[in-house]
């Protein structure tokens, strides 16, 4: 009986340990089961339950009668966020992860400085942006070239028909490869101020309803394709 | 509709998304907050502290592996630079003695038994536990934290977490007991 006494003794020790996260409700299944079958068969285990439970309930209303945070702090932190580098970093660090090798490399070699400059280029082409996508709805092809570099001593005067794509910043680079390997694109120049790359979709003198055909495939393509139109 | 988890904010957060970052914040930031009052405090640094640890949670999204849930990796994050800040402060040893001078200058325990029910003297006497002991009453009943997610929180065995919380019941009875109200345990 002695030691049947103490083994009892031990899981009562047990069971009123595990109490408090009984009464919060985060005790896992089998121990939510064990301490069921304890409380059901001993009264005192009850009654210590009831007084967890009231030990509980004052808790919990110390912890919300305490002060909340004012809302400069959210203010400040946003600022910081703003002015914060690394995600740049980040975001060419798993561009190197596949086709954006190129991309993440060129993004890895620009200074600190010259990603500074990086994103006030970006906002200064969120204006840029916005005017090329004002233009689309007025139409001429011609307007696009406000985002374009236009042709220079490189790749980029490589004959053929382009498009101008934003790419979803959450857009992940196997979408990305995968939706230009449909529309059978290669990035020719980028990324521009803003985001953009040129991407050659086909070969000079491209009918007007092929390149169409393209860009309504992109502009399908929600998800990954923030902005597209034709480029010289 | 439903709303994002939190596992799916941090991803978010990962990439770079503010708005994801923002409702991250606002989800969390008060308990964590009173989570850090613990440690410190006075509330402007608590808020200093606060804007310290969300600013790691967008630094450090992408680093996060999901073995824990993203409340306690935030709360152990929190607790770190709570204690980090404690240990700054040369005179941090000094603010334990002022503590406990306030609770010497407070009502004893017996006067608070006459002045308040007996929810309120559970309470003041939660109070007046020690800081170890008033920790892990926060994370177990406020911050509903299982014996696990302590576990990892105060960087403790889990049979620790156990025992700890069993002796901070028992203070908190003994504390009761002061105070005049036998609640029957242990």
């Amino acid at each position: 009986m002695t030691t049947r006494s103490e083994i009892d003794n031990a899981e009562r020790r047990a069971i009123s340990e595990l109490l408090p996260w009984y009464a919060a409700g985060t005790l896992s299944p089998a121990d939510t089961a064990r301490v069921e079958a304890a409380i059901a068969a001993d009264a005192t285990l009850r009654d210590e339950l009831e007084i967890v439970r009231e030990d509980q309930d004052a808790a919990f209303a110390l912890a919300e009668a305490s002060p909340r945070p004012s809302a400069r702090v959210l203010d400040d932190l946003m600022k910081r966020v703003e002015a914060e580098p690394a995600k740049l970093a980040h975001v060419a660090a798993r561009a190197k992860a596949s086709f954006a090798d190129w991309f993440g490399e060129k993004l890895s070699m620009l200074a600190p400085r010259t990603l500074a400059y990086a994103a006030g280029a970006a906002a200064l082409a969120l204006v840029v942006q916005a005017g090329v996508i004002g233009s689309g709805f007025i139409g001429g092809p011609a307007q696009f070239q406000t985002a374009s570099h236009g042709p220079s001593g490189s790749g980029a005067t490589a004959a053929g028909t382009f498009v101008l794509i934003g790419f979803n910043s959450e857009a992940n680079a196997g979408d990305m490869t995968r939706l230009l390997e449909q529309v059978r694109g290669t990035i020719i120049d980028g990324p521009r101020p803003g985001g953009f790359y040129r991407v050659r979709v086909g070969d000079a003198g491209m009918s007007q309803a092929d390149l169409d055909r393209v860009i309504q495939t992109l502009r399908g393509q929600q998800a990954i394709v923030r902005f597209v139109g034709p480029a010289s | 509709m439903q709303s994002d988890s939190d596992q799916d904010l941090i991803l978010r957060v990962a990439k770079g998304d503010r708005l994801a970052f923002r409702t991250l914040y606002a989800r969390h930031n008060v308990r964590v907050f009173r989570f850090i009052l613990r440690f410190i405090k006075d509330e402007g640094q608590a808020e200093d502290l606060i804007g310290e640890v969300f600013l790691d949670v967008w630094r450090q999204a992408d680093r996060f592996e999901g073995r824990s849930s993203v409340s306690t990796w935030i709360l152990g994050m929190a607790r770190f630079k709570a204690l980090s800040s404690l240990r700054k402060t040369t005179d941090a040893e000094l603010d334990e003695e002022k503590a406990g001078a306030i609770a010497d200058d407070a009502d004893t325990p017996e006067v608070v038994a006459q002045k308040v029910d007996k929810a309120q003297a559970i309470r003041r006497c939660i109070d007046q536990l020690s800081p170890e002991h008033r920790e892990i009453v926060d994370l177990v009943y406020y911050q509903e934290k299982s014996i696990s997610e302590v576990a990892e929180i105060v960087r403790i065995p889990e049979n620790t977490v156990k025992t700890r919380m069993f002796y901070a019941r028992k203070r908190l009875q003994e504390l009761m007991q002061s105070a005049g109200v036998d609640r029957g345990w242990p």
